[in-house]
């Protein structure tokens, strides 16, 4: 079999507590992920999600662990060149759409920048125009600042900008948690086609689990820092083996008023 | 009837910002109410002018931003032309907000407990110990694990849906009439939000909380709205009460919105999204707002200023296609069936 794109063994981060106590953010998380494949992380709100993809991708010190990309083991913790020279290869789309972008660049010059950065000659202009309208906003707003968008605007923003130098592998942290469902179809169906056509593969984290069931391939679950289990996307939604995960799954509020529970 | 006036009252509101462009129109033109007790829902497309409705209401418009024209009214009281000493006695106090950013509620250099009894002391005229006993409890009721430690930390230090969590505790904090929330549950995993939605109800049942809660998850409105606004461009395009809005939804946006929800995806294909992209409020049109990308449009929706029709006592919608002239004369087929019959 073929080596897996990104191997993940023993991944802690621990953190300080006031107090003197210490919390373990991430507790000796193991996971792969092929080529072209998504992986759907859900779990309990503060497990560690955001703090594993920061470290998957360099943004975050390693307490433990090791990040195994086409089977060379990344740096525990990273300088600056090898932001760059990863980057090309992987990239994030992160939880919070308003700390993402540098407020003193036009959105056109944030999509110019992972562009220049990895020594792309020529005008980015219309690389800029053709990913913003990926994403459902217009080319022309390539010249207005982030203030000006909205959340889900901005997030969009975001997805393009991770996109742009089309990536081997993509951190999507709750990617489509501001965009209504319309907008968040579109930017679904266009993640889908990447993963078809260039092999794009994800760890998807999202709250959402419909939106899981439908682009992910496996589902991992977490809780409390801790994986409690990995599973093919269907097994996961009709035999759960965790009692966290059936949990989850049995409380979800649907999309149908007729079933609400009290009234 | 007596002189009844609702808790929360909108009347005709628009809100300009100005530009190096120009001036954006991000609301044009808004009615809402809302009663004591009662949640009505806001959703709609991304950029359609959510946020800026709620921030308006505050009286929290960004630089450059002012409400044009319009109302707006709390227990029959206008907030629109509050001077910054009357705001500090309606915010935090009789209305309580969630931003959809919640970074923007905290200081960062401030812990989070220290920061909820703060509006405490302030508000409520509690002592700082007898505050920060509140401020952890709140915490705890949120869920937050540990309250009394996390109440000790930086906002930076907590997870996405942990802020989300304690910016609901600092809103609901001083027992507000009115809670504004701002996409409050999109860093949630559902059994927070399932906790959470319990927690406004029975707040709105012992205090008669009323809850104005803008949101994308279409579940999340299901199970706690009794009334939905949809906005499009600016406008409210469809008032309904939940049932009937799910059930039969008047306006064409509605309808493709719903359909665009994973849930009611089937098979293997690509999932169901409303094609093309909504106009620029820089220039708003001067028909309808959804004219390009609107499958059952007519030949007048271009140009016509789209009329307000009631489909029931309780449901509107801003559309051409059920208003009595379209209905009756059954003479304007679909623009698709005109185009056909043309060529
Ligand atoms: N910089 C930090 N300093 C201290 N603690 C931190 C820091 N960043 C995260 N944590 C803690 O680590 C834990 C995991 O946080 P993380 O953001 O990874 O959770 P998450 O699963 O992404 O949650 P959510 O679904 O709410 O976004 C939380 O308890 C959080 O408070
Ligand atoms: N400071 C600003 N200057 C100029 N335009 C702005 C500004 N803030 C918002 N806008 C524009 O106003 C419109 C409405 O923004 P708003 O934030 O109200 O949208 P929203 O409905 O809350 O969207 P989302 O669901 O994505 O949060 C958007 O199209 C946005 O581009
Ligand atoms: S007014 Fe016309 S274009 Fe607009 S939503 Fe109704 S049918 Fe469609
Ligand atoms: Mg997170
Ligand atoms: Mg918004």
């Amino acid at each position: 079999m073929s080596e897996p794109l990104l191997e993940i063994t023993g991944l802690t981060r621990r953190y300080r507590l006031p107090g003197g106590s210490s919390l373990l953010a991430v507790d000796n998380v193991s996971f792969t992920l092929a080529r072209g494949e998504v992986l759907g992380l859900v779990g309990e709100s503060g497990s560690g999600k955001s703090t594993l993809g920061r470290m998957v991708l360099g943004l975050e010190e390693k307490s433990a662990g090791e990040v195994r990309f086409r089977g060379e083991t990344l740096p525990r913790r990273y300088r600056r060149a090898d932001f760059q020279r990863y980057a090309r290869s992987m990239q994030m789309v992160f939880q919070d759409p308003y700390a993402t972008l540098n407020p003193r660049l036009t959105i056109g010059e944030s999509l110019a920048e992972p562009l220049r950065l990895q020594g792309w000659r020529g005008d980015p202009a219309p690389r800029v125009r053709e990913w913003l309208e990926r994403v459902g906003l217009a080319a022309s707003m390539a010249g207005r600042y982030p203030h000006e968008f909205s959340g889900g605007q901005r997030q969009r923003i975001g997805i393009a900008r991770a996109l742009i130098t089309e990536p081997e592998m993509l951190v999507c942290d709750e990617p489509t948690s501001a965009l209504d469902v319309s907008v968040q179809a579109q930017v679904i169906n266009l993640l889908a086609d990447l993963r078809r056509e260039m092999g794009l593969a994800m760890l998807f984290i999202a709250h959402d689990l419909a939106v899981v069931r439908y682009l992910a391939d496996r589902v991992a679950v977490m809780k409390s820092g801790q994986l409690l289990e990995v599973a093919p996307t269907e097994q996961l939604f009709t035999a759960p083996s965790h009692p966290f995960t059936r949990h989850l799954l049995a409380v979800r509020p649907r999309p149908e008023p007729g079933r609400r529970r009290t009234d | 009837m007596s002189l009844h006036e609702p808790l929360l009252s909108i009347e005709a509101l628009h809100v300009h910002i100005r530009t190096a462009a120009g001036i954006v129109q991000p609301v044009r033109g808004i009615d809402l109410q809302l009663e004591a007790g009662e949640t009505l829902a806001i959703v709609g497309e991304s950029g359609c002018g959510k946020s800026m409705t709620a921030l308006a209401v505050m009286g929290l418009l960004p630089v450059g931003g002012s409400v044009a024209a319009g109302a707006v009214r709390l227990s029959g009281y206008r907030l629109d032309n509050l001077t910054e000493s009357g705001w500090r006695e309606v915010r935090g106090r009789r209305i309580g907000m969630v931003f959809q950013n919640p970074m923007s509620a905290f200081n960062p250099t401030m812990r989070i407990g220290e920061q909820i009894a703060e509006s405490l002391v302030h508000h409520r005229h509690l002592d700082w110990d007898h505050a920060h006993r509140r401020a952890v409890a709140l915490l705890d009721r949120m869920r937050i694990p540990d309250a009394a430690t996390r109440a000790q930390q930086y906002p930076f230090q907590f997870s996405g849906g942990m802020l989300q969590r304690a910016m609901i505790a600092m809103a609901l904090a001083c027992g507000p009439e009115l809670l504004i929330a701002d996409e409050p549950t999109t860093a949630l995993d559902v059994s927070v939000q399932v906790g959470l939605l319990e927690l406004l109800r029975e707040l709105q049942t012992e205090t008669g909380l009323a809850i104005l809660l803008i949101t994308h998850d279409l579940a999340i409105v299901a199970e706690i709205a009794q009334r939905v606004a949809v906005m499009y461009a600016g406008q409210i395009v469809e008032q309904a009460p939940v049932d009937a809005l799910f059930a039969q939804p008047a306006h064409p946006y509605t309808a493709g919105l719903l359909q665009s929800l994973p849930e009611r995806h089937e098979g293997a294909g690509p999932l169901s999204a409303i094609a093309g992209t909504p106009p620029d409020l820089l220039q708003p049109p001067a028909g309808c707002a959804f004219y390009d990308r609107c499958p059952a449009a007519l030949r007048l929706c271009a140009t016509a200023a789209v009329p307000r029709v009631e489909i029931s006592a309780t449901q509107r919608a801003l559309c051409w296609l059920r208003h009595p002239a379209v209905v009756g004369s059954g003479a304007v087929p679909p623009l698709a069936e005109q185009q056909g019959s043309e060529s």
